[in-house]
């Protein structure tokens, strides 16, 4: 599924308007865009000299493809920002063809076999290069079209030159019970400067404190460097626990210039001289 | 030296002119105009201080200039981000230990 | 005594830089400040394509968005101060302090401030975090993008939102390996085309899991791996589920919080609106906050991204324009408009509505604000 393992399914594809259509597939060449989550982007519909897709209004519609207008061309797949977008070719006796979206160092040449990787990355089937396109206008996306057997076509979505990066099943490695007993999380550092950590925090709070700046009066948490920068939130969420409330709930740190670390000679050669009448201006 | 010479995206690496810095004695190169913190990693260097309380070895985290964890004592002032400070031909960069000192002047 | 000058902008980011172009067309004095010896803010670490309509230059790679917004600021001649660095903003007529790198102090008397402080990571505190290797995925956007230097040869990212999904995606195409993705949540929380570009290049995806310690290595100047495990539903892990990924740096992207320290120093009323990344500034449809004659844009106004920001930014310089008496009340409120139809065009979908109403909410409680306080 998309939104757990981060890529579709095929089923995920074929009930999507960016799908042609198995029959149309077997015809002819044609695009496929792979984008089902309605984000606010249509790229595709203006790269397509053909009017094959649509987005239209509102803007997040989901590219619908028109395959009697596409003549699978390719100018959508170096377009589309999200990658989405292949053409698939199914036609062919001997192979398939798939186009898919390039943005690695070393381009593929033509002629060259790579590794033809499935949506999960996981290596599938070795690929010839049929062609690499690389237009100013695809800007730096290259357009690879590589040959892989009957079949491959609408399963092959990435590539890998050298076989190195691609998904593979390792042994899960479990750390040793030495390892595991020693992590602690009352031990790690909240705050990183005056290193206070978040056992220290939590008694603070059962001591009483019950906001960030109580619990920096007690324990100097964000009065380093930093000043405060990267201890807030936590202490926020560990007060928060602690008395049973949500982050929100808690009272924020006081800001106060100098907003960023500056030297003190930022301050003394400022032109300026005291004013008694601070505060009642209205900005 | 170790740097992504060739990037798809960004072109190959363009040939800028080299700096040299000195870091707890050791002489590096660094590349006009990029922050000392890049010319470290560029040179594997990691730990930019020892922190103050416990000693333990620190390196960058934001990047940005806010965190401050990647504070290193750049030609005598303690407590300079390097992740934002470019290096200057002959900059002495050291390894900071706790809050550092201010050299006596 | 001091710098006198009609608006100030404080951050020259995607917000800061938009709302600067469009102040300036309209005839405005602007000055932008940042603190970096850049300009574009995190602009320029973004090598990947934005989403959108052609209006937000989707398509358009987030570096060259920058450059387009740079070019324009230098055509209309805005003032751009690098290096420098606004560390405190005070009331009363003694205006905004700046440090030029890092001791210089300046003060400005700006009639008009819009702040685009843009967002800080959020940390995510573990055992061993604070070791060298942990960092910040935005850290590490900066080291491979922006300068070029490997960041180690294989990370663990935690969180899967786009930015550790995009980050993951950029270490690759920089030639890092990538160990994994862990994510608490039993799903991922990002774009699914972002993952599925990294999906297919190999990378496994943890979600319901969760980091329990990054281990060290002998003389702990650095790290040999992380121990993960998956969680209950109450995201407590579950004992008898720990796994070793090895890896020499491990990624934290676990979401970002609006820069707001400026904001809280002008005693500005927040809103708690946990979707835009904890507080915001209140503010009304011109991006001012409950201080008159300022403004809020980007993601220091509610953290979403840069084409939201560059859209914010615009409207917040021409309503600060509008407020100077450089453009009529008709002229400003019907480029505002246009403004708001592409802005809510991009708080659209699954993943922007939430968006869209969060800062209608934030809006509601302004105009309710106003009527308390007798504004208008």
């Amino acid at each position: 599924m998309l939104a757990k393992n981060g890529y579709l399914e095929l089923d995920e594809i074929m009930d999507i308007p960016g799908y042609p259509g198995t029959e149309i597939l077997s015809q002819k060449k044609c695009v496929v865009i792979e984008c089902r989550q309605n984000i606010p982007c249509n790229p595709c519909e203006a790269a397509c000299p053909h009017h094959a897709i649509t987005v239209g209004e509102p803007i997040t519609s989901l590219p619908v493809v028109d395959p009697e207008k596409c003549i699978g061309c390719g100018l959508c797949v170096a377009q589309c920002p999200g990658q989405a977008c292949f053409l698939v070719d199914q036609t062919g006796e001997e192979y398939d063809t798939v186009t898919i979206p390039y943005e690695y160092y070393p381009l593929p040449k033509k002629g060259q076999e790579v590794y033809g990787l499935s949506r999960a990355g996981e290596y599938l089937v070795k690929g010839v290069v049929v062609r690499t396109v690389m237009t100013k206008k695809n800007d730096r996306t290259a357009v690879v079209e590589i040959k892989v057997p009957k079949g491959y076509a609408m399963k092959v979505r990435g590539i890998s030159t050298d076989g190195r990066r691609t998904a593979t099943e390792t042994d899960i490695q479990r750390p040793s019970d030495a390892v595991l007993e020693q992590i602690n999380d009352n031990d790690m550092y909240v705050c990183r400067c005056e290193e206070i950590t978040k056992k220290e925090v939590i008694e603070a709070v059962r001591n009483g404190a019950s906001s960030v700046n109580e619990v920096k009066r007690l324990l100097r948490t964000g009065m380093g460097l930093c000043q405060g920068r990267n201890c807030a939130v936590t202490i926020e969420r560990i007060i928060a626990q602690e008395l049973g409330t949500s982050p929100a709930q808690v009272p924020k740190a006081t800001k106060r210039g100098p907003v960023r670390a500056i030297k003190l000679s930022g301050y003394t050669s400022l032109d300026i001289e005291a004013n008694e009448e601070m505060f009642e201006h209205d900005w | 030296m170790s740097r992504i010479e060739n990037h798809i995206i960004l072109g190959d690496l363009e040939q800028k002119k080299e700096v040299q810095i000195t870091v707890d004695g050791k002489t590096i190169s660094a590349v006009e105009g990029e922050p000392i913190l890049s010319a470290l990693l560029a040179n594997g260097i990691k730990v930019s201080n020892i922190s103050p309380k416990h000693h333990e070895p620190r390196g960058y985290f934001c990047g940005i200039g806010r965190c401050t964890n990647c504070v290193m004592t750049v030609n005598g002032d303690p407590n300079v981000r390097t992740c934002i400070t470019l290096v200057e031909d002959g900059m002495v960069v050291e390894t900071q230990d706790g809050l550092g000192k201010w050299e006596e002047s | 005594m001091g710098k006198e000058v009609e608006i100030l902008v404080i951050g020259a980011g995607p917000a800061g830089l938009s709302a600067a172009v469009e102040a300036a067309k309209y005839g405005a004095e602007v000055l932008v400040v940042d603190e970096n010896s850049k300009p574009g803010g995190q602009l320029f670490k973004q090598i990947h394509k934005f989403f959108g309509s052609r209006r937000h230059k989707a398509g358009t790679r987030g570096i060259d968005i920058g450059t387009e917004l740079l070019a324009e600021v230098q055509k209309l001649g805005v003032e751009v101060m690098l290096n420098t660095t606004a560390y405190g903003i005070y009331p009363n007529d003694e205006g905004v302090a700046l440090a030029v790198n890092g001791e210089e102090g300046v003060i400005v008397h700006p009639k008009k401030v819009i702040l685009a402080t843009g967002a800080s990571e959020n940390p995510l505190a573990f055992p061993g975090w604070t070791l060298p290797g942990v960092v910040g995925a935005g850290a590490i956007q900066t080291m491979i993008n922006v300068h070029r230097v490997p960041v180690g040869k294989k990370v663990l990212m935690i969180g899967s939102g786009n930015v550790g999904l995009i980050v993951s995606y950029q270490l690759l195409q920089s030639g890092t390996d990538v160990a994994g993705i862990v994510e608490a949540a039993p799903e991922i929380g990002g774009y699914g085309v972002h993952s599925a570009k990294v999906r297919r290049a190999g990378v496994p995806m943890y979600t319901g899991h969760t980091v329990l310690e990054a281990v060290s290595n002998d003389d702990q100047s650095g790290i040999i791996g992380a121990v993960i495990a998956k969680v209950d539903s109450r995201f407590q892990p579950v004992k008898g589920t720990e796994q070793f990924i090895e890896c020499d740096t491990i990624g934290i992207a676990v979401g970002l919080a609006p820069d707001i320290a400026l904001a809280s120093m002008a005693d500005v009323v927040f809103v708690n609106a946990k979707r835009l990344g904890s507080q915001v500034p209140m503010h009304d449809r011109d991006m001012m906050t409950t201080r008159e004659g300022i403004y809020i844009a980007g993601d220091s106004a509610g953290v979403e991204e840069a084409s939201s920001a560059i859209e914010e930014g615009r409207l917040a310089g021409i309503a600060a324009a509008q407020a100077l008496g450089k453009i009529s009340r008709e002229e400003g409120e019907e480029a505002k408009a246009n403004v708001w139809n592409s802005l809510n065009q991009l708080r659209t979908g699954p993943f922007g509505s939430g968006r869209a109403d969060t800062k209608e909410q934030i809006i509601k409680q302004m105009e309710e604000w106003k009527v308390k306080n007798h504004a208008c």
